[in-house]
C-alpha cells in the first residue's frame, strides 16, 4: 500500500483530481475510523463470552434445513397417503361391477373408504362413473341405503330419473318404482335436482321428498313448478327411460338464480352413456345387459360392427373412469357412423362432454346435427355453443346461441344461454 | 480471559471515535508486535494471550474497513465481533498465516454483505426504516461544510449503484487496495472488480463534476 495522500478535507476542489490516484485514499483522512478503547474492550468481551461456549457439531442452518426436510416428509406423507386412497372404488379388493344388484334378502356392499351401499331386494344400480373424485350411479329401480364417508374426496351422483341426488358425506336412502323417486335423509345434507319445485332442493338429517311425474314433491305439495317446466314436461312419455335421459342431459338452471354467465352451458361427465341414451330413445333396456342399439341404415352396414364396438367400448370405458378413451372411443363412433344415423349425432354428443378438446366436439357437433335424435336436439345445440365459445370461435358460437335461442326459447336452459350471449 | 497490559492513555468516552492526532498516541499491548505466523500458532495452541494480541492487532483495520462499509458504529461492532470470533473458529484452516490480515478482512467483507442482504430484505419487508449507508455521517466533527457536502455527493453517488459496487469502489478508494486485494477481499474475479468500481467512479465523478458546477455563478 502506499503513502497516504496529500489530500486534504479542507481542500474541497482537489477531491476530484484526488480521487484520479486511488492508492492514495483520497477520502481515508476525511473519515473518522479507528475504534476507541471503549469499543475495543466492549466487543471483546462479547466476543470472549461466545468464544468460551462450546462449538456446536451441528450448524445453524442444519436445524432449519432439517424442519424444512420434516414439514416435506410430512406433505409427502400425507399425500402418499390421500393418493392410497384416489384411485376408483373397490367393492372390498375386487373392482366394483357395473351393475350391483340387491339379493332376494337383501345385500350391502362395503366399498374402499368404508362406504356403504345397502341394495334392498330387486334393487339394481349401475355404476357409471368411477374415479377419484366422482362416483356416478343411476338407480335403475329399488332401493337404496347410501353410507357415504364423511370427507372423502369424490363427488357421490345418484341419478335416479326424475331426480338427481348430490352427495358428500351423509346417510340417505333413495327408493325409485315406476312413478316416483323418494329420498329420504337420515345423516349430513344433500342435493337433489330434477323434476322437483324449483328444480334444486337441499335436504337435511330428516328430511325427505318425493318426486313424481308430476313436477311437486311431497315436502312441498301444493307449489306447482313453473309454467315453462310444466310444458317442457307434457311432451314426454311419462317415466319413460327417454323421460329419464332427456332429464339428464339437461343442466337446469340454478334454484337462486345466481350469475351463471360464466359457467359453462351445460354439465360434462355425469350422464348416461351413448348406448344407454339410444336405448332410451328405443325404449329398450341398458346396454350391458343385452347388445339392443338401433340397426344402422343398409348405406351404414360396412361401419356398423366397428361403430357398435366403438360405443361399447366407449361406455365400457367410461364406467371404468377412463374419460380420455371414452372420449376417442365416442369419436371414432361419430366419424364412422354413416350421416342420418342417430349414433352418429349419440356420439359426437358423448364426445363433447367429455373431450377437452372444444375445437374438435364443435367440428363433430357441426357434422352430425342431421343425425341428432330429437330428443338430444337441444342439449346437442347448447353442447355446440359452448364449444364453438370455449375453441374461441366466437361468431360460431354467438350464430349457433341465437339458433338456440330462436328454437328453445322457453327451455330452462334459455336464460342461461342469454345470460352467457350477453357476457360474450 | 485474559487481559493484556495495557498503557493507560485514559480510555476514550463510549463511542467516541479516536481523532487522526490520537492514532500515533495509542500505544499497542504487549506482544502485539509480534509476527502473525507466531500469533496465529499460539493462537491454534490453545494460547488465550496470543488470541487477544492478534485481536488487538487487527481489530483496528477490521474495524474501520467494517464502519466505512456499513456506515454505523453498531453495525461495525457487530461485524467486528462476527469476524473475530469466526476467525478464531476457523484459525486451524488457515493456509496462510502470513496472509492473517488480509484473510480477516475477508471475513469482515463477507459479514458486511451478509447484513446488506438482511438489512435489504428488512427494508423491503418495511421492518427497518434507519439511515441509509452514509460516508458523509462518518465525517469528523471538526471538518468543514465543503467536505460534508463532497461526501453527500459520494454518498448520492454511490447510492444509485449496486452493494457490490459501492464496496468495491470503498476498498479501493477510500481503504487503497489494490485491484488485486479488492477482487481478493470480495471473492469476486478482476475484470469483474474492475467493472463495478469504474461503474461506481463513474458515478462519482460525475456527481462531484455536478456539483462543481452548480457551485460555479
Amino acid at each position: 500500500m502506499r503513502p497516504r495522500s496529500s489530500w486534504h478535507p479542507s481542500e474541497k476542489s482537489a477531491l476530484l483530481a484526488a480521487l484520479s490516484d486511488p492508492e492514495t485514499q483520497p477520502l481515508d483522512r476525511a473519515l473518522a475510523g479507528s475504534p476507541s478503547e471503549a469499543e475495543v474492550r466492549r466487543i471483546w468481551q462479547k466476543m470472549s463470552g461466545r468464544l468460551s461456549e462450546p462449538k456446536s457439531r451441528v450448524p445453524r442452518y442444519a436445524f432449519a434445513f432439517g424442519a424444512v426436510a420434516a414439514a416435506l416428509c410430512v406433505l409427502v406423507l400425507v399425500f402418499w397417503l390421500r393418493a392410497e386412497n384416489t384411485g376408483p372404488l373397490l367393492a372390498g379388493n375386487a373392482p366394483l361391477p357395473a351393475t350391483l344388484e340387491g339379493s332376494p334378502t337383501g345385500s350391502t356392499v362395503v366399498l374402499s373408504d368404508n362406504s356403504r351401499i345397502r341394495l334392498e331386494p330387486e334393487t339394481r344400480l349401475d355404476v357409471l362413473g368411477n374415479d377419484k373424485r366422482t362416483f356416478v350411479t343411476t338407480l335403475r329401480r329399488g332401493k337404496a341405503v347410501f353410507e357415504v364417508e364423511p370427507g372423502g374426496p369424490r363427488r357421490w351422483v345418484i341419478e335416479a330419473g326424475l331426480v338427481s341426488v348430490e352427495v358428500v358425506g351423509t346417510i340417505f336412502t333413495v327408493s325409485r318404482d315406476d312413478g316416483s323417486v323418494t329420498v329420504s335423509v337420515e345423516r349430513g345434507i344433500v342435493l337433489v335436482r330434477g323434476e322437483i319445485a324449483g328444480s334444486e332442493r337441499r335436504l337435511t338429517a330428516g328430511q325427505s321428498l318425493v318426486a313424481r311425474g308430476e313436477p311437486e314433491d311431497a315436502a312441498n305439495k301444493g307449489r306447482a313448478a313453473s309454467p315453462s317446466r310444466r310444458a317442457s314436461l307434457a311432451g314426454r312419455p311419462e317415466n319413460s327411460e327417454l323421460a329419464e335421459h332427456a332429464l339428464a342431459l339437461e343442466d337446469l338452471p340454478d334454484a337462486e338464480g345466481d350469475d351463471t354467465a360464466s359457467e359453462p352451458l351445460v354439465d360434462g361427465g355425469d350422464e348416461p352413456t351413448a348406448n344407454e341414451a339410444l336405448e332410451s330413445a328405443d325404449g329398450a333396456g341398458p346396454a350391458h345387459d343385452a347388445p339392443t342399439l338401433p340397426v344402422p341404415p343398409p348405406s351404414a352396414a360396412p361401419a356398423g360392427d366397428a361403430v357398435d364396438q366403438a360405443l361399447s367400448d366407449a361406455d365400457a370405458a367410461r364406467r371404468l373412469g377412463d374419460v380420455k378413451r371414452a372420449a376417442k372411443l365416442y369419436e371414432k363412433a361419430a366419424e364412422r357412423a354413416p350421416v342420418g344415423d342417430p349414433r352418429r349425432g349419440m356420439a359426437a354428443l358423448s364426445y363433447a362432454r367429455l373431450s377437452a378438446n372444444p375445437a374438435r366436439a364443435a367440428i363433430l357437433l357441426e357434422a352430425s346435427q342431421t343425425s341428432m335424435p330429437p330428443a338430444l336436439a337441444e342439449a346437442a345445440l347448447a353442447h355446440l355453443a359452448e364449444a364453438h365459445g370455449r375453441a374461441g370461435h366466437a361468431m360460431a358460437a354467438d350464430a349457433a346461441a341465437r339458433r338456440y335461442l330462436a328454437t328453445y326459447p322457453h327451455h330452462p336452459r334459455a336464460e342461461k344461454v342469454k345470460r352467457w350471449l350477453a357476457s360474450e | 480471559m485474559t487481559v493484556l497490559p495495557w498503557p493507560s492513555p485514559g480510555p476514550s468516552p463510549e463511542g467516541t471515535p479516536v481523532s487522526p492526532s490520537e492514532r500515533g498516541r495509542r500505544r499497542q499491548p504487549i506482544g502485539t508486535d509480534l509476527a502473525d505466523e507466531e500469533l496465529v500458532r499460539r493462537v491454534r495452541s490453545g494460547d488465550a494471550w496470543a488470541r487477544e494480541a492478534l485481536y488487538r492487532k487487527h481489530v483496528d483495520v477490521v474495524f474501520r474497513t467494517s464502519l466505512r462499509l456499513m456506515g454505523q458504529r453498531a453495525d461495525a461492532e457487530d461485524v467486528v465481533q462476527d469476524s473475530f470470533v469466526e476467525a478464531f473458529r476457523d484459525i486451524a484452516a488457515l493456509r496462510e498465516p502470513a496472509a492473517l490480515r488480509v484473510w480477516l478482512l475477508r471475513i469482515a467483507v463477507h459479514r458486511c454483505h451478509k447484513l446488506f442482504r438482511r438489512r435489504k430484505l428488512r427494508r423491503l419487508l418495511g421492518l427497518e426504516r434507519g439511515p441509509e449507508e452514509s460516508l458523509s455521517e462518518l465525517a469528523w466533527p471538526e471538518s468543514s461544510a465543503e467536505t460534508r457536502f463532497e461526501l453527500l455527493c459520494v454518498d448520492r453517488a454511490l447510492a444509485r449503484v449496486g452493494t457490490a459496487s459501492r464496496t468495491a469502489w470503498l476498498l479501493r478508494y477510500v481503504e487503497g487496495h489494490s485491484l488485486v486485494e479488492v477482487a481478493e477481499l470480495t471473492g469476486y474475479s478482476l475484470a469483474t472488480v474492475k467493472r463495478r468500481i469504474t461503474e461506481a467512479a463513474r458515478a462519482v465523478e460525475a456527481e462531484l463534476g455536478a456539483g462543481s458546477a452548480e457551485d460555479k455563478p
